[in-house]
């Protein structure tokens, strides 16, 4: 499968997505971001985020239902490959806690 | 702006069109919902905002998270990381210079020309912003009065330099200074005209530049009835006192004063423009009326601590304060502090470099690019060659960023190297124009157009630059999306490269460029350089001329009423006394006396004149004639018949100085010409100029032969001479003819023009012919240009030909020995390879002969030029522009016919 860690924006995009119940589109995931993380995300990089996501097997897609305010283009969904995310966020959760250790004390000063 | 379903803005449409194709309709579907939905209740700014944020994050986004395969990505980042651009693809690179010189030397030759040209605006600019070669130099400023009505720089007075150094407390010191010329006399009697300054002694504190020997002028030197004193430059302690360490204290005659020698400068001392004697500036606002009086230079060091705004706004306080004390002389004067670049140039304050320059840098920098254009062509026809070596490299896992930049770098050398050879030869250049413009005398020799490292880096820079314009197209279309196609095809079959519109453009523009200005100039080239000796009625050799010039003095109150008049006698009589000198010498056969409109000079005066009662000459289109000023006595001192009328006579001479005087004579070629061979004595002519009124009637009294008139052209030669009086052409020049070798009288004409007036100077004594030689000089420089860049021009299209033929050879390899095999004729193979570069050379050809065509008729209508030769020249350099086209074509397509059917089958 190759490289199994993450881009800050990738895990971020993955964790939005399994915000979303696990499959979403570039519109939703941008706006879960914003929501979320206050990052101004363009729909069309959440989307090129997912496809590359999707290339390297981390997410699958399908192209979804249509209507008028795309001006009748179709949505790409993405879901998320739980058996390939889950080691790698878990990975990515472990790290950051390690290097985080010992270090919550010093957010609290003024 | 959108409701749903209803036309995309634009900027989305742009941004998608930054993705791959086949993502971009989804994409823009997600950009619309996000627009039509989300941004719906938004302000229509902060929705604009938005949308034209997208081209730019899309771009990012293709560029960060571009679909890679995940081996792929991780071979290209082992390699990325690890090399980026290395040591081999600088050797692979200098390997490719080696491996194709023609290429080497057409792209060489391209940016080495191409990049020092277009670099010439932001050198010039760095020139005129250097600071002068003198301790803190760039804090020394000039002061000026700039004219707001004629937007020019108006003289200072020695008035405003008087209330400015009172007054100005933001310098440390003022100074002033007005160059001249002198005659300065040898112990053996030689006179000479040497340029020099009058200067302030101020001014050496300023420029704080130690005399070799002795001291420098002093302010107790300016006082009227001083001791006259003088320092002299290094050039002159050499060449006329050969270095004598004895000379302080020795006295020397300039003009008709001895002067002692108190200093000698040392060598490059040149100060302000290119002088060489320094004497006291003399100028005491009393002895002058305000506004009268000589122009002074002015100039300072800023006092410590004080900015240049400081200075700027000090000085137009005090010039404001002038302004309004005396309005009859200084209401529409703005004083100002300048840099010393500024006040030699002057340029205004407020334009020039700022506005200008940007926009010739502009302009230049779009020439390169057409050069650049040219390159990629070439650079695209050696990439196409190269496809399956490249699509192998991508197999193997080189990125497309690596194969990009390999290329990259091999331009760049290529760009490099041709930028160090032109920056030599730019050098050598800079260096000759400098010689050129300070032997001039109009240009401060402390200017340097030396190439400094300034303009090294710039060059480096936009080497760089020319790089990466000239190897981006050929990089990308070789490493985009028919790679894969092209490693099926590796073995040399083909490539998926193709040449676009734009380059087909650019070829059929430049053979029509080459074309247009190589009969330009081979029309003018042959105007400059023909010899023309014969025809002018005149054998220059035979002739030595001279200027005579008498030094004007600034006239005091106590001399203003009658100074000038008093000057123009004594300029008469000294002119006339030395006439007839000449002409009591052994040897001398003629002396005559004319304006600087000698027989045989390329006139400066060529006007459009009118035929009283002419319908067709009427209007502000009447032909071009030249015009001399001539002593009533010209054709009869040179031995010239009258052919038809009468010569000039002292009655034609008004009494008052400059009034109008309306006899005139012509020449044969304005009979012929002009008058259509009518009867010339008593019609009447004058000069039409633009929009001006034109000038009073002239009458013709009497018709010349052929005198020289237009050495360029003597066949379209016509002209017309005006009489002068004595004293009325100042500088006046001799034409004497004086044995076999004329020049050989040069050093008596002085010693005699120095014993009629010691303050008279002989200006630039040499032969006729060779005057005209330094005359036209300049037109030789531009014909040698033209040339140059029209050679270049026409090696730069057959090179983008020669470079199109052989990619359709390369593209075409297995199609020609295909054809070969089943038995094509050898011409339709021809027709194969030739079509596209045989029609691109075609109308760039045709093209170019219509846009000569035009460019030499208007070139024919100025009487220089010879149009009887344009049809021949315009033909010629057609079907030499074909044969250099053809020849370009032939080698690729030798190459094609010989290809054998196996070979290519076998590739296949």
């Amino acid at each position: 499968m190759g490289r199994s860690r993450f881009g800050e924006l990738e895990e971020q995009v993955i964790l939005a997505l399994v915000q979303l119940e696990g499959e979403s589109y570039a519109v939703p995931v941008a706006r879960e971001l914003a929501r979320l993380t206050a990052r101004d995300v363009s729909p069309a990089t959440a989307y090129m985020v997912m496809r590359r996501l999707e290339s390297r097997g981390f997410l699958t897609s399908r192209v979804g239902t249509s209507d008028p305010d795309r001006g009748g283009r179709p949505r790409r969904f993405y879901r998320v490959v739980t058996d390939a995310v889950i080691p790698a966020l878990s990975a990515s959760r472990q790290a950051m806690l390690a290097l985080w250790e010992g270090l919550e004390p010093m957010l609290d000063k003024p | 702006m959108s409701t749903p379903g209803s036309s995309v803005p634009f900027p989305l449409r742009l941004a998608v069109r930054l993705l791959p194709k086949e993502v971009r309709e989804e994409v823009l579907g997600d950009l619309l919902e996000h627009w039509n939905l989300r941004l719906r209740d938004q302000h229509w700014l902060a929705r604009i905002a938005w949308a034209w944020r997208q081209p730019v994050s899309t771009l990012v986004a293709r560029l960060q998270f571009s679909r890679r395969s995940e081996e792929q990505q991780g071979i290209a980042e082992r390699r990325d990381r690890g090399i980026g651009v290395s040591l081999l693809d600088i050797k692979l690179g200098v390997r490719m210079l080696r491996k194709q010189p023609m290429l080497t030397g057409v792209a060489m030759l391209a940016l080495g020309v191409g990049i020092p040209v277009s670099l010439t605006p932001l050198h010039l600019m760095n020139v005129l912003m250097t600071p002068l070669p003198f301790e803190d130099g760039e804090r020394i400023i000039g002061i000026r009065n700039w004219d707001l009505e004629a937007y020019n720089p108006a003289p200072s007075s020695v008035h405003d330099f008087a209330v400015w150094r009172e007054e100005l407390t933001t310098f440390q010191a003022l100074a002033a200074s007005r160059t001249t010329q002198w005659n300065v006399h040898s112990e053996d009697g030689r006179a000479e005209p040497v340029r020099g300054a009058e200067i302030t002694g101020s001014a050496f504190d300023i420029l704080r530049v130690p005399p070799l020997l002795g001291r420098r002028l002093a302010a107790s030197d300016e006082v009227n009835g001083a001791p006259d004193v003088v320092v002299i430059g290094a050039a002159i302690w050499e060449s006329r006192f050969g270095r004598d360490p004895e000379i302080v204290g020795k006295t020397i005659r300039i003009g008709s004063v001895p002067h002692t020698v108190v200093g000698v400068m040392p060598e490059g001392f040149l100060f302000p423009v290119n002088d060489h004697l320094w004497l006291p500036l003399r100028a005491n606002p009393t002895q002058y009326q305000r506004g009268e009086g000589p122009n002074l230079q002015v100039f300072g060091r800023l006092a410590d601590g004080v900015s240049m705004g400081q200075a700027r706004a000090e000085v137009e306080t005090v010039g404001r304060r002038i302004a309004a004390e005396y309005p009859e002389t200084n209401a529409q004067l703005r004083a100002e502090a300048v840099t010393m670049q500024r006040l030699a140039s002057r340029e205004s304050a407020d334009a020039a470099i700022d506005s200008d320059i940007p926009f010739q840098q502009f302009v230049a920098i779009l020439l390169l690019m057409i050069v650049c254009g040219n390159v990629s062509i070439m650079i695209l026809a050696r990439t196409a060659t190269r496809s399956g070596e490249i699509a192998v490299r991508t197999a193997l896992g080189a990125s497309r960023v690596r194969v990009v930049s390999q290329l990259f770098v091999e331009a760049l050398v290529l760009a490099l190297f041709a930028t160090g050879l032109g920056l030599l030869v730019a050098n050598w250049v800079a260096h000759q124009f400098q010689m050129f413009i300070t032997g001039q005398g109009q240009v401060p020799y402390w200017l340097d157009f030396g190439i400094g490292p300034q303009s090294v880096l710039l060059a480096l820079g936009l080497s760089v630059f020319c790089a990466g314009v000239a190897s981006l197209i050929p990089a990308l279309k070789a490493t985009g999306r028919g790679i894969h196609s092209n490693l099926q095809r590796s073995a040399g079959r083909g490539s998926a490269i193709r040449f676009g519109p734009g380059s087909t453009a650019l070829i059929v523009a430049e053979v029509a460029l080459s074309v247009a200005a190589l009969s330009a100039g081979a029309a003018w080239t042959r105007t400059v350089f023909e010899d023309t000796s014969g025809e002018m009625g005149i054998e220059l050799e035979h002739y030595l001329s001279a200027q005579l010039r008498i030094p004007l003095a600034d006239p005091t109150l106590d001399q203003a009423a009658t100074y000038l008049d008093d000057f123009w006698t004594q300029v008469g009589t000294t002119q006339m006394e030395l006439k007839r000198r000449i002409e009591s010498e052994p040897g001398v056969l003629t002396v005559a006396m004319a304006s600087r409109d000698l027989p045989g000079v390329e006139h400066q005066r060529s006007r459009r004149v009118e035929v009283e009662g002419d319908i067709a000459s009427g209007g502000s289109q009447g032909p071009f004639v030249g015009e001399a000023r001539v002593d009533v006595d010209f054709f009869r001192d040179l031995g010239r018949p009258i052919l038809e009328g009468r010569d000039f006579a002292s009655g034609d001479i008004p009494e008052e100085r400059g009034a109008h005087r309306d006899a005139v004579i012509v020449n044969t070629t304005f009979v012929e010409l002009v008058l259509g061979g009518r009867r010339a004595v008593g019609r009447r002519i004058r000069y039409l100029s633009g929009n001006r009124n034109p000038s009073p009637w002239y009458e013709i009294v009497g018709v010349v032969g052929p005198l020289g008139m237009n050495p360029m052209n003597p066949a379209r030669d016509q002209g017309v001479y005006h009489p002068r009086g004595p004293g009325e052409i100042h500088p006046v020049s001799y034409v004497i003819e004086a044995g076999d070798d004329p020049a050989a009288f040069t050093p008596r004409l002085r010693a005699i023009a120095a014993e009629v007036d010691p303050t008279a100077m002989i200006e630039r004594p040499m032969l006729l012919s060779d005057l005209n030689d330094s005359d036209t000089s300049v037109y030789t420089y531009l014909a040698l240009v033209l040339v140059v860049l029209s050679a270049i021009a026409i090696i730069l299209s057959a090179a983008g030909l020669y470079a199109l033929m052989s990619f359709t050879v390369t593209q075409r390899t297995r199609e020609i020995g295909v054809r070969t095999a089943l038995g094509a004729h050898p011409k339709s193979i021809v027709y194969t390879i030739a079509r596209r570069a045989t029609l691109q050379l075609g109308l760039g050809v045709v093209l170019g002969a219509v846009f000569a065509a035009y460019t030499l008729a208007v070139m024919a209508q100025f009487p220089e030029m010879r149009p009887q030769n344009m049809p021949l020249v315009v033909a010629a350099v057609a079907a030499g522009t074909v044969l250099v086209g053809m020849l370009a074509c032939l080698v690729p397509t030798l190459r094609g016919l010989r290809i054998q059917p196996t070979e290519a089958l076998r590739e296949g």
